[in-house]
């Protein structure tokens, strides 16, 4: 981007400012990356970190999470309400028909959710392609965790 | 898979362009070296689609940016006591004598230029933090005023003023230093 400098001076600082010559890196810079990339690739999926997860992986901890925020929202506002409930049994009960009516109505407002944005049709096939990438991606994943050979560190040598 | 020997070929070719970003933002060497090696972790995960690409100098620069700003923004707000709150148009006093030096930074390039370079780029280094970011942002990086004020979360004002006290500190400093720098 070309600026417009106000004086001489500006002008001349920002050429001698371009025509500084670049730092040389550490020398650890590239051994550092490399070995922090073998590390890496040698820890199992599941002990790196979220970002590097598998996508099926990460909409399932991702949901859930969610699951279980909105347990623990399920339970505060059933204490709440239910506080004059003084048979244990029934306080069980009340509650597991409470989880079942938040399921419910959480699942029928999704369905009215995707039937009004996509479409009865187009969201059965969404929802069909959802569960056969999962179904395949986990039965791929377990297939290939447990016949494959597992990667060698990056460091010795490797025949591609 | 990707090959690490092409891997490392490619960080050879990039690793100065990238370290000097993030160390003229940061000015601390551990720091810039940090940030360079996340800069070049993101593009491992990303080497495929990179690797070919004419813009790849272009992506790795702005990732190096933006990680180095982003490290400065949350390390100002970890540390940031009310005593370090300065009110925007405060004058900010810069003593270079007082400023300890650095140690000596390894030069890529001629012995003439390797001169200039200390000299200009350590004075870039001494000059008070908002200031240097905003003049880096401004001459190094190419950007505008209003992206500089944007990325560094302040206003226009002070973007421009703090650019122009750089300026000011930066010329009486190589006044004083004509004969060596040619100006």
């Amino acid at each position: 981007m070309k600026h417009d400098f106000q004086s001489p001076w500006e002008e001349e600082l920002h050429k001698r400012f371009k025509n500084l010559p670049e730092l040389q890196a550490p020398q650890a810079l590239i051994p550092g990356v490399m070995a922090k990339i073998e590390n890496r690739e040698q820890k199992s999926w599941y002990r790196q970190s979220l970002y590097n997860w598998p996508i099926f992986a990460k909409v399932v901890a991702c949901g859930v999470l969610a699951g279980l925020g909105v347990l623990a929202f399920a339970v505060f506002d059933f204490g709440w309400n239910s506080a004059f409930l003084v048979d244990a049994k029934t306080q069980v009960e009340s509650f597991l028909t409470y989880i079942d009516n938040l399921v419910s109505a959480t699942g029928r407002a999704a369905v009215v959710m995707g039937r009004s944005f996509l479409g009865s049709y187009a969201l059965f096939v969404l929802l069909i392609a959802f569960f056969s990438y999962g179904m395949f991606f986990a039965a791929g994943t377990f297939i290939w965790k447990t016949f494959t050979r597992p990667a060698e560190p990056l460091s010795k040598e490797r025949i591609f | 898979m990707t090959d690490p020997k092409c891997f490392e070929s490619f960080m050879r070719s990039y690793q100065n362009m990238v370290y000097t970003t993030a160390y003229r933002l940061l000015a601390n060497h551990a720091e810039a070296q940090d940030i360079s090696q996340e800069v070049f972790l993101k593009a491992y995960d990303r080497f495929e689609e990179i690797r070919d690409s004419p813009r790849v100098g272009g992506w790795l620069k702005t990732v190096a940016r933006n990680m180095s700003l982003n490290h400065l923004t949350r390390h100002r707000n970890r540390w940031k006591h009310f005593s370090d709150f300065k009110r925007e148009g405060a004058e900010d006093e810069i003593d270079f004598e007082a400023t300890l030096a650095d140690e000596s930074i390894p030069f890529a390039g001629s012995d003439e230029m390797k001169e200039r370079r200390e000299t200009l780029d350590e004075m870039l280094e001494k000059l008070p933090r908002d200031q240097r970011l905003a003049i880096v942002l401004f001459h190094f990086e190419d950007m505008p005023y209003q992206e500089i004020a944007r990325k560094l979360k302040v206003s226009l004002s002070k973007v421009k003023t703090d650019i122009m006290r750089g300026r000011l500190a930066l010329r009486s400093k190589l006044q004083s230093r004509k004969g060596e720098l040619g100006f």
